[in-house]
């Protein structure tokens, strides 16, 4: 790659790698694997960086990169790990309120990934439903009823809690 | 962490699906990611970029595989239609791109001037004669790399083909996998020399420097230089990637990279035991070998020889 797309991948680096890894976390409540989706992310789009037209598009590709991977990721796991019910231990690092983060993560973690990859790119990167049904390769008529079904299950999962989260 | 607000100006997105539910959505995941998020990994842009380079050319390994298979069955197919079926020696193939013990080069058609398609084979038959020493351009190190990979083949393997460029090269395991093996040289090691172990977290004056890798086995070679095998540290898992780091007296490194080629390895997909590679750098000529006509190679696609398909 020349110096300049060099330099403009270092600042899209830069600029994007923290948000990239936020929304691996959403999907998988992990940091060291919201790490490796995140940097798994980014290899895929310098491999393909001197082949990007509009540099513009590139927070869409990482985007829709970084779900796949997440998926990808999911459906390898599912068959060699066993799921552990298990949540890790609050660290220093957790500011307040750990035990609702936690709870939170729990209740994330028992929605169907499928159904949790619509509500994070709906609701936490704000994608539309023909957007997000192109990122995951699935119809808008899926997306929809995914998200509803995601929203459902966490609705029964959490109950009041989420709109005193809101609220709160 | 990103504001609703922030995130949401301009959006224009369709929000009549009944069930949109985004401002408590919002809340939940902001909840969930208020804590202090990990710092940034260490050597973050070196590791994406070094993967990317090796994933860019794992697909131009791929693509031109499936190119020269395409063209194989065409040719073939046009051969066919247009009956051709004697047999000239000096035209006959190569043997098959890694297939070990290959019979007897296949015949194809005859070299008169051709009515019918272009004989797709010619390349590679010039690429086999160039590389074999009888002409051609390939550089001294593709051949003398190849030919100590193919004489002393780690035991993991049966055979060895050529990859996409003098750089490269496809090892085929016994259990079926194939591995990309490509070699490189990084310029100087830094002030540590060969004797600190890669796999040891480093002070710099710039801050710690993450270990490069993990297992480290050295042995120092005649002339000084010091080897290395080592499971480099990637977020690939653990043994799909393997590598021989030789560094030398004046601090140069060359190394010797092996690497899982299929798209997606599984996770217990293996790539070569580390003894083995230990083993192989502490062969007579490997360092000569690896290092000599680094970088000669040519750009993807140009019609510069290559070593030939070949079995140990």
């Amino acid at each position: 790659m020349s110096p300049e797309q060099e330099q403009s991948f270092d600042e899209f680096v830069a600029a994007r790698y923290a948000a990239l890894r936020r929304t691996g976390y959403l999907l998988c409540g992990d940091w060291h694997l919201a790490e490796d989706l995140a940097q798994t992310t980014l290899v895929k789009l310098y491999a393909r960086w001197n082949r990007l037209r509009d540099p513009e598009s590139a927070a869409g590709y990482a985007r829709t990169t970084l779900v796949r991977s997440y998926i990808d990721t999911r459906r390898l796991r599912r068959s060699h790990e066993m799921p552990s019910p298990e949540l890790p231990e609050p660290t220093a690092a957790d500011q307040a309120d750990p035990e609702r983060r936690l709870a939170l993560l729990a209740a994330l973690a028992q929605v169907s990934p499928a159904y949790r990859a619509a509500l994070v790119l709906r609701f936490w990167e704000d994608q539309s439903v023909e957007a997000t049904a192109a990122a995951l390769r699935q119809s808008p008529g899926t997306v929809k009823s995914n998200t509803s079904r995601g929203l459902a299950q966490l609705r029964v999962i959490l109950g009041d809690s989420l709109r005193e989260i809101a609220a709160s | 962490m990103s504001g609703t607000s922030e995130r949401r100006e301009g959006s224009g997105l369709n929000r009549d699906d009944p069930a949109f539910d985004a401002d408590d959505m919002d809340a939940l995941f902001r909840a969930v990611l208020d804590q202090q998020e990990p710092a940034t990994p260490l050597a973050l842009l070196p590791e994406v970029r070094r993967s990317g380079v090796r994933l860019r050319r794992r697909r131009r390994l791929l693509a031109t595989g499936a190119t020269a298979a395409a063209v194989g069955l065409l040719a073939t197919a046009g051969w066919a239609v247009h009956g051709r079926t004697a047999a000239a020696p000096e035209r006959t193939l190569p043997p098959a791109a890694g297939v070990r013990g290959a019979p007897a080069a296949p015949t194809s058609p005859p070299p008169a001037a051709t009515t019918g398609p272009p004989p797709a084979t010619t390349v590679a038959t010039t690429a086999a004669t160039a590389a074999t020493g009888t002409g051609g351009t390939a550089t001294t190190g593709g051949r003398a790399l190849f030919a100590l990979l193919q004489n002393h083949l780690p035991e993991d393997f049966r055979e060895i083909s050529a990859g996409t460029t003098t750089d490269d090269f496809l090892l085929t395991r016994h259990d079926g996998g194939t591995v990309q093996v490509s070699r490189r040289s990084d310029g100087p090691s830094g002030p540590f020399g060969g004797t600190t172990s890669p796999c040891e977290l480093r002070t710099t004056d710039w801050g710690p420097m993450s270990p490069d890798g993990e297992d480290c086995v050295g042995m120092p070679l005649p002339d000084g230089s010091m080897v290395w095998v080592l499971h480099p540290l990637t977020f690939v898992p653990h043994g799909q990637e393997s590598e021989i780091r030789v560094i030398t007296p004046d601090r140069l490194v060359y190394a010797l990279h092996f690497a899982r080629a299929e798209a997606q390895p599984e996770p217990s997909d293996q790539t070569v035991a580390l003894p083995q590679l230990l083993m192989l750098a502490g062969r007579s000529g490997f360092l000569a070998a690896l290092r000599d006509g680094l970088g000669d190679s040519p750009a993807p696609g140009s019609s510069t020889p290559r070593p030939p398909s070949a079995t140990p």
